[in-house]
């Protein structure tokens, strides 16, 4: 749906996108990670269509980004980042501003998916900022197209603004479509995610799906909580233990990040009840891709 | 483009800019009468208290015709920046806020946005220019007496609504310059007062768009005096709107 390939894109001398090359599959939700700042609006405008003069090839529903004569031509629903309405519309008059069909039910039937039914003769000035969100994933939506590009959809939003936004990203996969959205909240990208791209000032950091991501760089970590600290001298033998990657104690509370997500459980506690220790809780986790994201962006400094 | 005019239509009745150019541009139809028939005579008299009526109805010479003309006069000094303040954003604000942005990516098109900017507000203008016209005719002749021909009354407020729909290009084309309201309202200013100077200074009124208000001021005016003026001014007009669209259809769009 989406193939990206060398794409620079320059600001008078600053250097916004800096040779990055990405390809969006159909029926994927593609999360698009990076701080802010690292290039992520400046991607997802040249796809829109909305950003022109840049080096390298964008195409966009078989398109070519830099032939097409205006953006309404790539079919594509886009929400940005800051979604602008004419505030003194209401959302039923701004639907059917928007769209070409007239077509009554269908407005009604997107103001009813965006939770909108009750606020539609409303006008927009009024809405909060998850109200606009809603109404601008219903704006995107309004030529029914394949492709979807969402510009930081659940960011400013509090936890249940976000939490429906993501329902609807998930609903619309459903329905077939293709979505590509970027995000700096990393929690969103693992919860709905197919595939994840990460940028770092302008340069793609890395590209692959989300259960490879998590397996390669998502370490788990075991949680002994002891009846008493770890002596000094233990600390060595744990660490000895196959697959251990790293300790950290704090009180009577070791946590053992492993270095692949394979069983060591066992091992480790038969370790702890032979060195003497009583086991009174046990729990796994595994870290985010939260250190991944501080990692390699800041690796990425220029 | 239908629907761009009605949103057009929407926005500015309920933002209460025709509200505001109706009234303003109004009280100056009924003002001009009234300062004719009543107040410049009160303050001659104030000014000169030995000055018989006589004298004083002379350095008035107070008319229909004086009335309309100072109507006309007064709506390129003061109508001017009224219109320019009230307008200036319509197509900046649209680009400084990103409010482009949902339209052109559902297929909407820049040339019929720009075009319905200018032709609906340029419309407005017109109507709202005739009708306060028709009331200074009517108001000025029942004051004093109906000695101007209709026709000619209506053709100045033609021409006066050409000249309008000239400023309304340059703010369009400022506003896209600029992508600010005020700025574009002073660049348009600026450009519509230094025609206006500039005109006068060497004479070629009748080849800029000036040269309409000076004619439409006159009342009489042949259709040769103002060809010339005319079709400059629409050639101008065109030039501003089409290099208005191109330069939006080149721009970034969605930038912060």
């Amino acid at each position: 749906m989406i193939k990206i390939e060398h794409l620079t894109k320059k600001f008078n001398s600053f250097v916004a996108l800096n040779d990055i090359s990405l390809h969006v599959q159909q029926n994927e939700i593609y999360g698009f990670i990076g701080h802010n700042g690292a290039g992520k609006s400046t991607t997802m405008n040249i796809i829109s269509g909305l950003s022109k003069h840049y080096q390298g090839t964008c195409v966009v529903n078989q398109k070519d980004v830099s032939t097409i004569i205006k953006a309404g031509d790539l079919n594509i629903g886009f929400l940005p980042e800051n979604p602008q309405f004419y505030p003194w519309m209401s959302a039923f008059e701004y639907l059917m501003y928007i769209d070409q069909s007239k077509d009554k039910q269908k407005i009604h039937q997107l103001i009813e998916w965006a939770g909108l039914k009750e606020h539609a003769q409303r006008k927009i000035k009024g809405y909060s900022r998850g109200m606009k969100q809603r109404l601008g994933m219903a704006v995107a939506l309004i030529n029914d197209p394949e492709l979807l590009i969402f510009d930081e959809p659940s960011s400013a939003l509090d936890p249940q603004g976000r939490s429906e936004i993501l329902q609807m990203m998930i609903d619309l996969k459903k329905r077939g479509k293709t979505i590509m959205f970027s995000t700096h909240i990393l929690s969103d990208v693992e919860r709905i995610c197919d595939r994840v791209g990460m940028i770092a000032n302008g340069e793609m950091i890395f590209e692959k799906s989300l259960q490879d991501l998590l397996m390669e760089n998502v370490k788990p970590i075991l949680e002994f909580e002891l009846s008493k600290e770890l002596h000094v001298d233990h600390q060595n033998m744990l660490k000895n233990v196959e697959n251990v990657n790293n300790l950290s104690i704090k009180n009577n509370v070791v946590e053992v990040t492993l270095k692949q997500r394979r069983p060591s459980s066992n091992d480790l506690l038969k370790t702890l009840l032979e060195l003497g220790y009583e086991v009174i809780s046990f729990n796994q986790k595994r870290n985010s891709l939260e250190s991944l994201f501080i990692e390699r962006g800041n690796n990425n400094g220029r | 483009m239908g629907v761009e005019l009605k949103k057009e239509w929407l926005f500015s009745t309920r933002s209460g800019k025709v509200f505001i150019l109706l009234m303003s541009i109004l009280f100056l139809a009924v003002l001009t009468p009234i300062m004719l028939k009543a107040i410049l005579p009160e303050i001659l008299l104030w000014q000169f208290p030995e000055m018989p009526q006589a004298s004083i109805d002379a350095m008035i010479n107070a008319s229909q015709q004086t009335s309309i003309t100072g109507f006309l006069s007064d709506l390129f000094e003061l109508g001017l920046i009224i219109i320019v303040f009230t307008l200036g954003g319509s197509m900046a604000l649209e680009l400084s806020e990103n409010t482009l942005v949902f339209p052109l990516i559902s297929n909407k098109k820049i040339p019929h946005i720009v075009l319905s900017k200018v032709v609906y507000l340029s419309g407005l203008l017109a109507l709202i220019l005739m009708v306060s016209i028709l009331v200074n005719y009517a108001y000025a002749g029942l004051l004093f007496a109906f000695d101007v021909k209709l026709l000619d009354v209506l053709l100045s407020g033609l021409l006066m609504s050409l000249y309008f729909m000239f400023v309304i290009a340059n703010i369009i084309f400022w506003g896209v310059l600029l992508k600010r309201s005020i700025p574009a309202s002073f660049m348009s200013l600026l450009v519509c007062y230094l025609v206006s100077v500039l005109s006068g200074l060497f004479n070629i009124h009748q080849y800029t768009p000036s040269g309409l208000v000076n004619y439409a001021s006159t009342l009489t005016f042949t259709r040769n005096d103002v060809i010339m003026s005319v079709v400059i001014t629409s050639v101008i007009i065109i030039i501003l709107v089409v290099v208005s669209i191109k330069r939006v259809e080149k721009m970034e769009l969605n930038t912060r």
